[in-house]
């Protein structure tokens, strides 16, 4: 048995746990639950070994252990698979697996040996087939999320910490992984598993406990939870509606209309969008769907094919042309793509503003920049879309993974005139920024403007969307609206060839 | 839409985004991270001061002042490089080169001509890296390397590798005359830190040279022209490697094909001295001027003190290894 026992821990003079008790059978599987920045990676890292407590003890067993450093934590059998890969994409799947515990002969690393040890790890947790001698670079990102919980139990763990496990993988690649997990707990090993998909949680845990602001709230058997106790307990209010109530319905005026477009991705794709509506687009990782977020905003160029917009035909060549007619785009990946991790939040917001060619707040020919108008500018945003922050000028690799996702939001919501494309928007964000999202996102839809609304969360575009595509290898293969629109209606267009 | 039956804690919230938000509440750390090397500096003046009476007379400032400018030019330029995550290796090949060229054309036309010559060699190198890294696509650090060994080349060629003297006395005066105890070259030295400091703070081009930095997916699709934004960088960089190869012809009235060997690395530890970050997004044209100026005093200072010079580079990598892990240290502190 785990126990930890009133767990402190301070950052400066943020107290990111204040005195969590958190007890774990062994052979369970333990949900953690919280909104970010409610403390539960704060928790998992102390348990890691990778941040040491102010105060309290971590129980194992019965005896007190010492979590003084991961190589400390691994020897009492509590390894990590942390949220970000922590693999080396050059070598082979093997060598990641056994690295830093290698097989020698001599001042010469075993091959054999080392093969024979990942093969039998495979074998063991039940995993399916993988190609352990390519450099794991070259695989998909599910098999090196697998891999990289084979080089977890390669440590021979008797506590597992999976933290945002399904974060960056695909539906179905979803279940093996839970089909793993199960396996795992069979097996005896105790799992603690953070995931911000409820009805994952309710699929694989045998207790969940629910973390707000560095305090426990919730710690309860799943049998007797449902998702809103969850919820509720997560944000300490009581959610009504999650997904907001549109106002007006959307027009049926034409905005933007393809015709058989194709990239390398998207073959032969007719679509029209509306006036005032949000368009769902879904479909499995791969299928195109973040081909036609990227094709319309202007990010990838159409390779044949038509693209009107109010019945014109129009050529994006660049990103700059889609901004120029109105047509923004908020890009799947916020830390690749998104933001500029030192700079400001203020930089980071009049960012596009500033790169436009009549942009108000900037001098004429020397191109200053005006800064009141700017900060004016960044302020109103900041306002509009409730970004938490005691200072414009906090670099935004500072903030949460939800204000960061917001900031992202924010330098295009003022941006766009006509059509909003957002890709993927929710990924790894809390539920209360989920939600100030949707918000904002209905206030447009319901100004007037289109709203492109790429998801791999079908309840969301079920919650969101007005009307709703599917994407199978990079054919639209399904549309969906009213009655009709359910997830089982989405999952099987997924699957249709 | 939620309904809060917390309602305070709504209420909180709406309280703190009512109140403006402030843009103040760092300006006191900056100030600290600039003033920590500042305060080294001071540090150093005192110690050499102490230890030499010659240190702080005004020929000896005069002196410093001088020796400093030429490595502050070009630490300009490579601030704005490094801030967008590059690196400028070229810019020795370009001091070597323009002095020369404009050595060579000083003997027989206008100053001006040999003057604009000069600076023409800078453009056309810095517009050679920027098509390099931009178009070709190559790392600046790759591309760099390999035109500061062409431009060496280029400069051995047109010298057949011999000193190029007889500088006319009226730019040879501009090298080494002054007004006080300000050196001429040093006051071309500042206008250009001041003017670029400025476009760097105060314009969109300083913001996009910032944005390219930090993220260059991100800027380009918030709409900038990230390739262009990069070739001008270098067009910058170019530049000023050529003013500085032209004030130091000036300075030492003769032009050496190998004169310009080692500055490249000189106004690299300079930048990060003053907090530039090699990967991009941070650095200010003032920090680099006063890494230059710490680079400069230790090197005279030590010099007075008879130390040998051989012990003197020894100390400049030192220097900039506890810069640059005080500015870690401060870093993982920080935020």
């Amino acid at each position: 048995m785990l126990k930890l026992e009133d767990i402190t821990k301070s950052f400066g003079a943020t107290q990111a746990l204040k005195g969590v008790t958190l007890e774990v059978d062994s052979g369970t599987i333990q949900a953690i639950a919280g909104e970010n920045g409610s403390g539960k990676s704060t928790l998992m890292k102390v348990l890691a070994g990778v941040h040491q407590p102010d105060s309290g003890r971590v129980i194992l067993d019965g005896k007190q252990v010492e979590l003084s450093s991961p190589i400390i934590a691994n020897q009492h059998g509590i390894a990590t698979v942390f949220q970000e890969l922590s693999l080396f994409p050059h070598l082979s799947g093997y060598a990641n697996i056994m690295i830093g515990r290698e097989k020698t002969k001599g001042p010469f690393l075993d091959k054999t040996a080392i093969r024979r040890k990942s093969d039998s790890i495979m074998a063991q947790a039940g995993f399916p087939k993988l190609n352990l001698s390519l450099p794991i670079g070259s695989l998909p990102t599910a098999s090196q999320q697998l891999i990289e919980i084979l080089k977890c139990l390669a440590k021979d763990p008797q506590v597992m910490i999976l933290d945002e496990p399904t974060a960056a993988i695909r539906q179905e690649e979803v279940s093996q992984l839970f089909e793993i997990m199960l396996n795992l707990k069979s097996k005896g090993i105790t799992i603690l598993f953070i995931s911000h998909h409820l009805e994952e949680v309710f699929e694989v845990a045998d207790q969940v406990a629910v973390l707000r602001d560095g305090e426990q709230v919730l710690s309860e058997k799943i049998q007797n939870l449902d998702e809103a106790k969850i919820v509720n307990a997560m944000l300490g209010r009581r959610l009504d509606q999650f997904y907001p109530k549109r106002k007006k319905t959307s027009g049926n005026q034409v905005l933007l209309e393809l015709r058989s477009a194709c990239t390398d991705e998207l073959d032969g794709v007719d679509l029209k969008i509306y006036q005032g509506e949000i368009l769902g687009v879904g479909g499995v990782v791969g299928s195109g769907q973040s081909s036609l977020a990227e094709l319309i905003a202007g990010v990838l160029p159409l390779k044949s094919g038509q693209m009107f917009l109010h019945n014109n035909p129009v050529r994006f060549r660049h990103v700059q042309d889609a901004i120029a007619k109105g047509v923004v785009y908020i890009p799947e990946d916020r830390r690749l793509e998104g933001f500029l991790p030192n700079l400001s939040i203020k930089t980071n917001l009049s960012l596009p503003i500033i790169a436009k060619k009549d942009c108000p707040f900037l001098t004429k020919v020397v191109k200053f920049i005006k800064r009141n108008k700017e900060e004016n500018y960044a302020q109103e945003i900041v306002k509009r879309l409730r970004i938490k922050t005691s200072t414009l000028k906090a670099p935004v690799a500072s903030l949460s993974g939800g204000t960061q996702q917001k900031v992202v939001v924010g330098k295009w919501i003022q941006m766009a005139g006509i059509c909003l494309v957002l890709n993927d928007p929710t990924k790894g964000i809390d539920v209360g920024s989920k939600a100030d999202l949707f918000e904002s996102i209905n206030e447009l839809a319901d100004l007037g403007m289109s709203i492109v609304f790429v998801s791999s969360h079908n309840p969301e575009l079920l919650g969101m969307c007005d009307r709703i595509v599917v994407l199978s290898r990079g054919k639209i293969v399904s549309e969906l609206q009213g009655e009709q629109a359910t997830e089982e209606a989405i999952i099987s267009a997924m699957a249709l060839k | 839409m939620f309904s809060n039956t917390a309602t305070q804690d709504s209420s909180l919230e709406e309280s703190d985004l009512d109140k403006k938000i402030s843009l103040k509440s760092s300006k006191w750390k900056d100030l600290f991270n600039s003033s920590l090397v500042a305060s080294a500096l001071v540090l150093l003046i005192i110690v050499f001061s102490l230890a030499s009476p010659y240190f702080l007379s005004s020929n000896n400032a005069y002196h410093i002042i001088q020796q400093v400018a030429v490595v502050a030019v070009l630490a300009v330029g490579q601030t704005y490089v490094i801030i967008t995550a590059g690196i400028d290796l070229s810019q020795g090949a370009v001091v070597g080169l323009s002095g020369v060229v404009g050595a060579l054309l000083m003997q027989h036309n206008s100053i001006e001509v040999a003057i604009a010559a000069g600076l023409a060699v800078g453009l056309v190198v810095g517009a050679l890296n920027g098509f390099l890294i931009t178009i070709a696509k190559l790392p600046p650090f790759i591309a760099t390397l390999a035109t500061l060994s062409i431009g060496g080349g280029v400069a051995l060629i047109l010298t057949n590798g011999q000193p190029v003297f007889n500088i006319p006395s009226s730019f040879v005066n501009f090298g080494s005359g002054g007004i006080g105890i300000f050196p001429y070259i040093a006051i071309v030295m500042l206008a250009l830190a001041v003017l670029f400091q400025v476009v760097l703070s105060y314009t969109r081009f300083g913001r996009f040279t910032y944005a390219v930095g930090s993220n260059i997916v991100a800027a380009r699709l918030s709409g900038l022209k990230v390739g262009r934004q990069l070739f001008f960088v270098y067009l910058i960089s170019g530049f000023m490697s050529a003013v500085g190869g032209l004030l130091l012809t000036g300075y030492v009235a003769s032009a050496l094909p190998s004169a310009g060997s080692n500055y490249e690395l000189e106004s690299i530890a300079a930048v990060v001295i003053g907090g530039g970050s090699l990967f991009g997004g941070e650095g200010t044209v003032w920090g680099s001027i006063v890494g230059a100026l710490l680079l400069a005093t230790l090197s005279n200072g030590t010099q007075l003190l008879g130390i040998s010079t051989y012990v003197q580079v020894i100390l400049l990598g030192l220097v900039v290894i506890l810069a640059v892990y005080f500015d870690n240290f401060r870093r993982r502190k920080g935020v």
